[in-house]
């Protein structure tokens, strides 16, 4: 029943990407480190395409249950911003960049990663103020550490 | 870290399907304590500030008494008995001092004085005891007690100063306050010992806390834990705290009090909040939507209330409008009561979620009709048979469109002297599915009972994003005979707005009224009535940029140009505004908002509330920052000379409620035209009565069902849950005819505040006119009318277009203040009809005149 449920979200997510494909502004070179962010159940949930950098592939690697993400410094980075129910604002004050996830859109936030640093990722007011299982960090690591850390997920 | 959260998921959606949606809680303090900065909490009290006083160091924790409080007998500073009676039900807060040999004596006593002065605010007051014990008995005795408390200028309000036998004491101070100094007292003369601490006990009189009594930050803490802890252990739970213990209210009317120098206009009188002896019972119930099941959607916008004479009495009554439960009609009966007359007049209506209420007299016929917005059960439609009882012509008149409306203005856009209604339709924020939901108010059985309505769509608030969700505004065409159509594409009006309210205003002064249109989510619009025949939109060539969140909006002539100006408050831009700091710039707020464009879809935004001030071509200069047009989480404005001073002040009713921070209402103070003075703590509005801005939200079970709402985290056992009290709308007028303006509003899931002004008793020369006008040709009720008043100081222009509040209209008089002068030199009329009126002699001040249509 998991694997059954997981297909059908991976075919949804899928469907929402063919989309994205259609659109000329999605296409990002491959110096653009692209993550997914799903928002469900008043929760984040994170898909990275692993080192082919291609999605739907055997190395993407999914993250469903953390309050850290990472991404590799001197890099620019796309966050691609869905939804499968509620209405999303995620906040990273650091980066003074806000974007919002909501049901059969998609929305983009795109930045630098520069030096190694640590920021920080909230949900924006307008969506409700308890949603603390929004709360994230955004560790920016070495390319090492990066890769590592995404081997071991 | 790829938990499968599978389980989970099912137990939350079966949750969700009940309509509840569920905050998992993680820890992460870091995170966490971002958050809560920004939620205004005051992070002290998570830190649990150490005493540092090594004096303090004495004090054993004990978390709960078991055993049967020890009797005792002291003496208090009058030499009265004092026993352990007098602790049954109060809270203790307790400290020592030996008067002639202890360096801290002073400092502490005077730091319990403060703490005694702050806690007067708070209801809770009256239950909070506070208790001096002499560590030296034998010296002092109850006349040095009495001697040294006057020294100092101690208020023995809820305060004593005790001595007794040191054996009692000593034991006293073992057991019940569990000091641990040894085991047996020094001998007579010598001091028992010397502490700083101050002991809290609670209303069961267990062990709460102890405080260094010479260290501020330790007085704030107890403060703070008098006002939150002590509740918490009662089952109470505040989210957020600081909605408790709001001490920013303290350093803003500080702030405030400070500008007092710079008003130029009269000041010096105050509100005071007396509903309770109006008799109103009347009591907001909001959809769990926004309480219990919170989840972010424009049910959160509240209801409106309106006003108007519906007996023709002489006296305004006022009906107030619930999401749950029925709406009331409240008979002004003149002598400062209200009679609750719904049933009796017809009006009893307990199905359907309402929104907004506006009184008009649509058929001419000289008495007020009422018009009600609801959420997908129909707009209904009240006639008014003449004596304040009212016939349901809902479905007869054609109006009872069933969507998500709002606010509904009533103004005659073609002249006929019938009015037309304008009906704003904020747009689909529900699904089909209804939700069941049972309200049990521990203080207001009124309301109780089991409610349904439409559940809400979990992406509401990016309802701008998607098309299909729009919902049009409404032109009706009043063709007579409480006969409406609607004309919305007839005469080209196409407001696809998420639209809360608008204002009709003639701008360009051709005698034809446009519309000024709210837009919630976007940019506001402007549509120009041609001749009567249709409406030209005008939006971004008369208004460039506008607020993207608009709620209120109030078209008025703040400077007395005679010009027409038109404030608008935007609720979006202080969404995540840490707490309310001056000065208020509409920049500082935008700092923490959510300026995605992605989101706003807009590039005409204009941060921050909005001031147009109107010019003699017809075009508008945006002013809000030389003008101090902003406030905190604005809802609706209601306008009125609440000094009589000639210039126009505003009421904007605010804050947001459970699960956000409070924001006060705000008292804009017109200075003579220039600028507004933030005036809500100099006039009493602010802080709200009894200091009181937390009400009871819903009652949770965090052994049962409510296991997984954050508010269990680390909790077990039941809990009533608070949230912070805000307002949404309001009316001023004077209701109780003593000659100066008062305020009511309308609070979200709560009582209304009656605030009643004193100005009639402060001020020796109070001069104003009010005016009631007729129409004969024009509409009777005279909406549209522009009425001119002169006198040797002001030239003060009012259009009567009953505007009050957000989602209401009223028939209520003009009121003109009149500052320093008797005399009215002139009032000019110029009706709906363009017939001009003018009036020169034998006008009288400080009464209602009546003005016919001539």
């Amino acid at each position: 029943m998991l694997v059954g449920l997981g297909i059908v979200i991976e075919l949804l997510t899928l469907a929402a990407d063919l989309s994205l494909i259609s659109n000329p502004l999605a296409s990002s070179s491959s110096d653009t480190l692209r993550i997914q962010f799903t928002g469900e159940l008043h929760n984040w949930q994170f898909l990275y395409p692993g080192k082919d950098g291609v999605f739907y592939t055997s190395d993407d690697v999914k993250i469903i249950d953390s309050d850290n993400l990472f991404l590799p410094s001197n890099k620019e980075i796309l966050f691609e911003l869905r939804s499968k129910d509620y209405f999303y604002c995620l906040d990273i004050p650091e980066l003074e960049k806000s974007q919002i996830a909501v049901p059969d859109m998609l929305f983009k936030l795109n930045f630098y990663a520069g030096k190694p640093e640590t920021l920080s990722l909230f949900p924006g007011a307008i969506c409700g103020t308890i949603n603390d299982n929004l709360n994230r960090k955004i560790n920016i690591v070495s390319n090492h550490e990066f890769n590592n850390w995404l081997e071991n997920n | 870290m790829k938990k499968s959260r599978l389980v989970l998921t099912v137990l939350l959606s079966s949750f969700i399907l009940l309509g509840g949606a569920i905050w998992m809680v993680k820890t992460q303090p870091n995170i966490k304590n971002k958050l809560r900065e920004i939620l205004g909490l005051n992070k002290t009290q998570d830190e649990g500030i150490k005493t540092e006083n090594e004096l303090s160091q004495k004090t054993q924790k004990k978390p709960s008494r078991l055993l049967a409080l020890p009797e005792f007998k002291l003496i208090d500073q009058n030499n009265e008995p004092f026993s352990s009676q007098e602790m049954v039900g109060k809270i203790w807060v307790v400290n020592f001092i030996s008067t002639r040999d202890q360096k801290t004596a002073e400092m502490q006593t005077a730091n319990v004085s403060a703490l005694q002065s702050r806690l007067s605010n708070f209801e809770l007051w009256n239950d909070v005891l506070f208790i001096t014990i002499s560590v030296d008995p034998e010296y002092d005795q109850p006349n040095i007690l009495k001697a040294y408390s006057e020294s100092l200028n101690v208020s023995l309000k809820n305060r004593k100063f005790l001595t007794g036998d040191r054996n009692t004491i000593w034991e006293l101070c073992r057991d019940l306050f569990t000091l641990d100094f040894g085991k047996t007292p020094p001998a007579p003369g010598n001091l028992l010992f010397q502490t700083n601490d101050i002991i809290l006990l609670d209303r069961g009189a267990n062990f709460t806390g102890h405080y260094n009594g010479v260290q501020e930050k330790d007085i704030v803490k107890l403060l703070g834990d008098i006002l939150t802890e002590i509740p918490k252990k009662e089952g109470k739970i505040a989210v957020p705290e600081s909605i408790v213990t709001p001490l920013w209210l303290d350093d803003r009317k500080a702030e405030q009090l400070k500008t007092i120098s710079e008003f130029e206009v009269y000041h010096d009188f105050m509100f005071t909040d007396k509903l309770n002896e109006t008799g109103i019972n009347f009591r907001n119930q909001i959809t769990g939507a926004g309480g219990r099941y919170y989840e972010a959607v424009h049910y959160d916008h509240g209801n409106g209330l309106a006003v108007a004479d519906v007996d023709n009495d002489g006296w305004e009554d006022i009906y107030f409008v619930t999401q749950l439960g029925t709406n009331q009609l409240w008979r002004n009966l003149g002598n400062g009561k209200f009679e609750d007359i719904t049933a009796k007049a017809g009006l009893e209506m307990k199905e359907q979620i309402s929104v907004g209420a506006s009184f008009a007299d649509i058929d001419n016929d000289g008495d007020a009709d009422l018009f009600v917005t609801t959420v997908k059960d129909g707009n209904r439609l009240f006639e008014n048979t003449g004596n304040g009882t009212f016939k349901d012509v809902s479905k007869p008149s054609g109006l009872d469109y069933r969507g998500h409306s709002s606010g509904s203005v009533f103004f005659d856009y073609d002249k006929d002297g019938l009015l037309d209604l304008f009906v704003t339709n904020v747009g689909q924020y529900t699904t089909d599915s209804l939700i069941t939901m049972k309200v049990t108010h521990p203080d207001n059985p009124l309301q109780n009972g089991t409610y349904t309505y439409y559940a809400p769509l979990k992406d509401a608030f990016a309802g701008h994003l998607k098309p299909e969700r729009t919902e049009t505004s409404i032109l009706y065409k009043n063709k007579g005979n409480n006969q409406f159509e609607d004309v919305t594409e007839a005469v080209k009006l196409n407001s696809k707005a998420w639209s809360g309210d608008a204002t009709p205003l003639d701008a360009d002064a051709d005698g034809w009224v446009d519309l000024y249109v709210l837009n919630m989510q976007g940019d506001d619009e402007y549509y120009e009535n041609v001749e009567g025949k249709y409406f030209k939109n005008k939006s971004r060539e008369l208004f460039p940029k506008t607020s993207w969140g608009a709620m209120g909006v109030k078209s008025f002539d703040y400077n007395n140009d005679e010009n027409l100006d038109i404030y608008v408050t935007d609720m979006h831009i202080d969404m995540g505004s840490s707490r309310n700091k001056t000065p208020i710039v509409a920049a500082e707020k935008m700092k923490t908002s959510n300026t995605n464009a992605d989101f706003l879809q807009s590039e005409n935004v204009l941060f921050g509330n909005a001031m147009f001030q109107g010019k003699s071509d017809g075009t508008f200069n945006e002013v809000s920052e030389e003008i101090n047009g902003e406030n905190f989480w604005p809802w609706g404005l209601s306008v009125g000379d609440i000094n009589a001073d000639g210039y126009e002040d505003i009421f904007v009713a605010s804050s947001m409620n459970f699960s956000f921070r409070y924001a006060i209402n705000s008292v804009l103070l017109n200075n003579k035209g220039k600028k507004f003075m933030d005036s809500e703590f100099i006039l009493g509005v602010e802080p709200r009565k009894n200091g009181i801005s937390a009400a009871y939200w819903f009652n949770i079970d965090c052994d049962g069902s409510d296991k997984l709402r954050f508010e269990c985290q680390e909790r077990s056992g039941k809990y009533e849950v608070f949230g912070a009290m805000g307002s949404r709308s309001s009316a001023i007028f004077d209701i109780d005819h003593d000659g100066d303006l008062d305020i009511i509003t309308s609070e979200n899931n709560g009582a209304p505040m009656v605030l009643i002004n004193n100005l009639s008793d402060k001020k020796e020369a109070l001069n104003y006119l009010k005016i009631k006008l007729i129409g004969s040709s024009s509409n009777k009720e005279g909406f549209g009318a522009k009425v001119t008043v002169k006198t040797k100081l002001t030239t003060q222009t009012k259009v009567k277009d009953g505007k009050s509040g957000y989602l209401s209209q009223s028939s209520i008089p003009l009121y003109f203040g009149l500052g320093e002068t008797k005399k009215i030199q002139q009032i000019d009329i110029l009706w709906p009809s363009g017939k001009k009126q003018t009036i020169r002699d034998n006008i009288p001040t400080n009464d209602l005149l009546i003005i016919e249509e001539k």
